[in-house]
């Protein structure tokens, strides 16, 4: 369970996110609503132990904004200031079993925390799949507006072409000669351009397609072939090269496509900040007994890493459903993705 | 004199057939698919306007027209992008672009966005030699 403690008295506060920690509950805390805020936005939390009174904003005030932000969070509220007025205004907004006076026995908060979570108080599905379809959406989005830049410089070089061919009518009236070796070179460009957008739109339909079936039987290589044809155009921006080596034997999974190729950008998303000076990175897929897994190999900088902290809690959401893991070997500079049937 | 134009844009089809319009519009135009090339060749010929493309691999038009201008002030840039956001066009301004176009950008108005340019280059030179020679008028005992 991932909690976050606002409260304005810093000591009070992070010595209750050591405790809890003790405890095993993963905890954060704030000493300012406004960093409270900013904090939900980037991390999903089950639940937020607010201080009711706190300057400029108060622990119900914070509630409803934070509410806003993750409709699916729960409240547990502590008030230093046991007034029959505040305990009164915290059990309407609270509920009597999510309502403490300090100071706060830590026993009986855990309690109360399961008891808010119910039953989602560890790495519950519910949880993962707010995490992974935030990531999801973050990754469609990414995708989309790579796709969108691309096809928009297609259309720029047709453009050109376009007016290029405005120009030479122009010159024709005028009495200029036109060259047809010049109009040939245009309609081949035009062509060129044309496969090329025919291409990045044919990816996209297949990726677009991935979430048609949350579950379905799938040829490894053919999903490796998307991910690295939709992120081709971020590894030209960084200089890497993206090799998918197809295996001789057709590898088949049934897993869940769309977060299968989910797990995939976010490995290549590390992997192309970690091919040292090579700049190159070999995607293959192979048959391992059971499991199916996916090799990003050339990840020469992984090495000099100390400490990776991948993959994210998003990572790690979309693992758990994808029934896979990752293993990484820094020595040989190696990332793999290790995946077992997913019914 | 034509004005002097390099054009910057990792798409090779988009930068040859942009300088051939350009050229027939009489513009000195020469081309280049990296910020690295761009950067060679303004030490080697003076250029009235760079049109540069925001997103390139290794170095972007950022990061290009920040050099750019530390290397030669005068150098007017308008940069072209896919996709102008409010925050890019900020950016650039801050960093003394003279514009932003977006892609695929009118021919004419990019014409017009270059004269600007090239005017804009024009006074500013005559400006440092008008100081110049009062510098030198005012430093002299007549």
């Amino acid at each position: 369970m991932r909690v976050l403690l606002v409260d304005d008295e810093r000591e009070l506060v992070s010595t209750l996110a050591e405790r809890l920690a003790i405890r095993g509950i993963d905890a954060d805390w704030e000493t300012s609503p406004e960093e409270a805020l900013k904090k939900i936005e980037k991390k999903f939390y089950h639940l937020a132990v607010l201080d009711m009174k706190m300057p400029k904003m108060n622990g119900i005030e914070l509630k409803k904004q934070m509410e806003i932000v993750r409709p699916a969070m729960k409240f547990i509220f502590m008030t230093g200031h046991g007034s029959e007025g505040t305990f009164k205004a915290g059990i309407l907004e609270a509920g009597d079993n999510c309502y403490l006076i300090k100071p706060v026995n830590l026993e009986i908060l855990v309690e109360k925390m399961r008891e808010v979570l119910g039953d989602q108080g560890g790495d519950s599905t519910d949880s993962n799949w707010e995490l992974i379809s935030e990531e999801g959406f973050q990754f469609f989005g990414k995708m989309s507006a790579s796709i969108s830049h691309e096809i928009k410089n297609v259309l720029a070089i047709i453009n050109e072409n376009a007016g290029l061919l405005k120009d030479l009518v122009y010159m024709a009236e005028k009495g200029s000669d036109i060259d047809p070796q010049r109009l040939q070179r245009v309609s081949d460009l035009i062509a060129k351009q044309v496969s090329r957008a025919d291409s990045i739109i044919k990816n996209m339909n297949i990726f677009a397609h991935s979430v048609d079936h949350n579950v379905k039987t799938v040829n490894l290589d053919e999903i490796i072939a998307t991910v690295v044809e939709l992120s081709r155009r971020f590894a030209d921006m960084k200089g890497v090269v993206l090799e998918h080596n197809p295996a001789e034997i057709e590898v088949t999974i049934t897993t869940k496509p769309f977060l299968l190729e989910n797990i995939i950008w976010l490995c290549l998303d590390l992997a192309m900040d970690m091919t040292g000076t090579e700049g190159k990175i070999a995607l293959t897929a192979k048959k391992k007994e059971k499991d199916a897994c996916i090799t990003l190999s050339g990840l020469k900088g992984l090495a000099e890493q100390e400490g990776i902290s991948f993959p994210g809690e998003q990572g790690k959401a979309l693992l758990q459903t994808l029934n896979g893991k990752i293993t990484i070997d820094t020595v040989r500079g190696q990332l793999d993705i290790i995946l077992s049937e997913n019914q | 004199m034509a004005d002097k134009i390099l054009l910057v844009d990792d798409e090779e089809d988009f930068v040859e057939t942009l300088a051939e319009r350009m050229r027939s519009r009489g513009m000195d135009v020469s081309t280049c698919t990296s910020a690295v090339e761009a950067l060679e060749k303004i030490d080697k010929k003076a250029f009235d306007a760079i049109v540069l493309d925001l997103k390139m691999p290794g170095m972007d038009g950022l990061e290009a027209l920040k050099r750019i201008k530390e290397k030669n002030s005068k150098i007017q840039v308008i940069l072209l992008t896919g996709q102008a956001t409010i925050e890019k066009t900020i950016e650039a301004m801050k960093l003394g672009a003279l514009d932003l176009l977006e892609k695929p950008a009118d021919i004419e108005m990019l014409t017009e966005k270059i004269k600007q340019a090239s005017s804009k280059k024009m006074h500013l030179v005559n400006k440092e030699h008008e100081d110049k020679i009062k510098k030198i008028i005012s430093g002299k005992a007549w």
